[in-house]
């Protein structure tokens, strides 16, 4: 993984020389090791076992002293919120990184002896840590962190402190307006256009990008209906259909099991990304890849919508050798509070319970990927990748 | 009287194929009748009390097919089901209808259909036993949803293989955490992943086994709710399909139209959203269909208590078991049976 290996333990950040590695979390100090991660192999799928299961029962503060962490309580707030689902949607969290390195900038004093531009990077680093450790970092919050250390390190060194701490302010401001606000609102303007009366739109779960164009294109008095599929555990679709239907859009609502039964009445399918790979994969959340898969066999067009600060140089495959675990013990969650038979799974060494949270969607089953700079087809995303390096 | 004593809404089709049959067996006994012909009306007239005109009754109708068959065979005796395939029927032109008495066709008939209830019996057992012809040693096998067969299925392999199951919740009804409770209480290593990550999982994963509702007459299946997504991320994959299921689930019935109103059931929508959200039941259309409808050129194996078949073998054994008269139940005309044969 490209974020964490960049991250450092905590006991060497402050003043002494860098040393790569990957963190391991059983050799992460306990000031900045928030989250128990589960070592053991009891309830651990094998193929699977690469990736890091928390245990969520440990509030993500608990080892945090209260005098001298190093990490910055916007960090803090920020990581529990993470943990918690609280924040949530590859836009949203890297909006809400954003405004914690902000506000850490504002309040980081640079000590005598050292340059901002070495020693910034350095301060900054074990709050990164300790993000990752409450929630496996998204593609877009790596991406920002990526940027915010080459801005770091661009600073000249003839500035004073103060100038030197607004350039990068206005440099995150710069990213987000960039990235996020205006390449939202590029996109929508390309996908509203193909959006047509009579139009009956599939959409995935909620995305905050696809509401706003589909909420965008009512507001143009284009005619059309929705599709929302949903699936367990989390059914975040259903804050989907509020919003679709506090917008006057005729709604309808299925689980991803009912894909093939609605897919006829179809015309097109949205979906968002949380990142596109270089090889043109599309990681989108799990469930994406079916979807994308029931449309292209039913011969539907589907419209992938996602942001090029996105873009990934990863390359892979199939959807398990990068990915995330969530909770398990959500999927035992049910609308009636009632128990599942396998409600005590921790108790049955046999029984194991695995929430995954993104998939790959391969490239042969999306028509499009509509980005802010361009229409394209899916494989052309190491010449986007290409083109932002240069432009760095 | 005995239509009181048909069970509806028997979730365990074994169970309720078997009351049919001694209700038909009742009736047989019962019923005034003295040639084979009328019985067969009185049958076919008898059927309009059952729910047959429910689309997920099939396992009724087909052991309902099954009885008009052995009413057939024995009515026209013996030497002709011996010679009733192949060339030489072609050419037989003077088959001399069997003039059975009732009692004495009676007797065959039930003799007939106590076999047909052994048969029966049997059949799950049958299927279970092929188990080890088709598990590996550590292999992954993906199942999908709760099947008593496929338990049973995985449960006996478990004896003598070590493998590892993945079971997909299966939506709305999480019957698929069902699953995953019994088989690892039978001590298999079952994981339970969301409907979703199917594709995700499925190129790690060996083979795919699941049971069926229906098995239509082209090799098709009427299987639960999501099991289409499955299958063609499977064949994506190249992941093989297996299906196992008995013979009494085989129908000679085939996709009238791709409308998915006329081939699924609908059930209630609580499961999906609850009642509290009323705001949004008033406004949104919630679809949750039952069945799913999974072409045959997905599945790879059909297991059956005869053995293994390819879905294009199917329409051979249809012919075997059913008689194409009965194809259609709602059919009243009757043809000569004696006639027919002479033909």
């Amino acid at each position: 993984m490209i974020g964490p290996s960049h991250l450092h333990n905590h006991s060497e950040a402050v003043v002494s020389t860098q040393s790569t590695g990957t963190v391991t979390e059983a050799q992460a100090p306990a000031k900045v090791a928030p989250i128990q991660e589960v070592t053991d192999s009891c309830g651990r799928v094998e193929i699977l076992s690469h990736l890091k299961l928390y245990d969520r029962t440990i509030p993500p503060t608990q080892s945090l002293s209260f005098t001298s962490s190093k990490i910055h309580p916007a960090f803090v707030k920020l990581g529990v919120q993470m943990a918690r689902d609280i924040v949530v949607g590859s836009n949203a969290r890297c909006a809400a990184l954003i405004c914690a390195v902000k506000t850490f900038i504002s309040d980081y004093k640079c000590p005598k002896s050292k340059e901002i531009r070495s020693h910034l990077n350095v301060a900054l680093k074990p709050c990164f840590t300790y993000l990752a450790q409450c929630r496996m970092m998204a593609v877009s919050m790596e991406n920002f962190i990526k940027h915010t250390k080459v801005q770091v390190a661009k600073i000249s060194p003839d500035l004073t402190e103060s100038v030197a701490k607004e350039e990068l302010q206005q440099s995150c401001d710069n990213f987000f307006r960039e990235n996020i606000y205006l390449a939202g609102k590029s996109i929508t303007e390309k996908a509203v256009e193909r959006v047509v009366d009579g139009d009956t739109i599939l959409i995935y779960k909620k995305s905050q990008l696809i509401l706003h164009i589909l909420l965008e294109a009512k507001a143009r008095n284009k005619n059309f209906r929705v599709m929302v599929v949903d699936s367990r555990p989390d059914l975040s679709g259903v804050q989907s259909c509020e919003r679709l239907t506090a917008a006057g859009i005729p709604c309808s609502y299925v689980y991803i099991n009912s894909c093939t039964y609605v897919m006829k009445k179809v015309t097109k399918v949205m979906l968002a990304a949380d990142a596109l790979l270089a090889n043109g994969y599309v990681l989108g959340p799990v469930g994406t890849a079916l979807i994308g898969l029931i449309s292209s066999t039913y011969n539907k067009p589907v419209i992938v919508c996602c942001e090029t600060y996105k873009f990934s140089e990863r390359v892979q495959t199939d959807s398990i050798l990068y990915n995330e675990l969530a909770d398990p013990d959500s999927m035992l969650k049910t609308l009636n509070e009632e128990d599942t038979p396998v409600s005590n799974w921790r108790d049955c060494p046999n029984t194991r319970l695995v929430n995954l949270v993104y998939d790959t969607t391969p490239p042969a089953l999306v028509s499009i990927v509509i980005t802010e700079i361009a229409e394209l087809p899916c494989t052309s995303a190491p010449v986007v990748l290409r083109r932002g390096a240069v432009k760095m | 009287q005995w239509y009181q004593r048909r069970v509806t809404g028997e979730r365990r089709s074994y169970v309720s194929v078997v009351k049919t049959i001694n209700v038909f067996r009742d009736l047989i006994c019962t019923a005034e009748w003295v040639t084979g012909r009328e019985l067969i009306k009185i049958v076919k007239c008898y059927c309009k009390y059952l729910p047959l005109s429910q689309s997920n009754e099939t396992d009724v109708s087909n052991v309902v097919r099954r009885i008009l068959k052995i009413i057939r065979e024995e009515s026209v005796g013996p030497e002709a089901t011996n010679s009733a395939d192949g060339i030489s029927a072609f050419f037989k032109t003077d088959i001399k209808p069997c003039n059975l008495g009732r009692s004495d066709l009676q007797d065959n008939i039930l003799n007939s259909i106590v076999e047909l209830l052994a048969e029966l019996d049997t059949s799950k057992s049958n299927i279970v036993n092929m188990a080890l012809e088709h598990i590996h040693s550590n292999e992954r096998i993906l199942t999908y949803g709760h099947s008593n067969t496929i338990r049973d299925f995985l449960l006996y392999g478990r004896k003598a293989r070590d493998f590892e199951v993945i079971v997909c919740e299966s939506g709305p009804s999480l019957k698929g955490h069902k699953m995953a409770a019994e088989l690892s209480e039978g001590g298999i290593k079952t994981t339970v992943i969301a409907d979703s990550a199917a594709f995700a999982i499925i190129h790690a994963v060996n083979k795919v086994i699941i049971g069926t509702h229906t098995i239509m007459a082209d090799g098709a299946l009427r299987a639960t709710n999501g099991v289409h997504q499955v299958a063609m991320a499977a064949k994506f994959f190249s992941v093989p399909v297996i299906v196992c299921a008995p013979l009494y689930k085989l129908s000679p019935t085939h996709l009238c139209s791709y409308d998915p109103d006329a081939f699924n059931k609908v059930i209630g929508p609580e499961k999906m959203l609850n009642f509290s959200n009323a705001n949004l039941h008033s406004k949104v259309l919630i679809s949750n269909p039952d069945f799913d409808y999974v072409p045959s050129d997905l599945i790879e194996l059909f297991i059956t208590n005869t053995g293994g078949h390819a879905p294009s073998y199917l329409y051979r054994i249809i012919s075997e078991l059913y008689h194409p008269e009965d194809y259609d139940l709602d059919n009243m005309c009757v043809e000569d049976v004696e006639d027919e044969m002479a033909t």
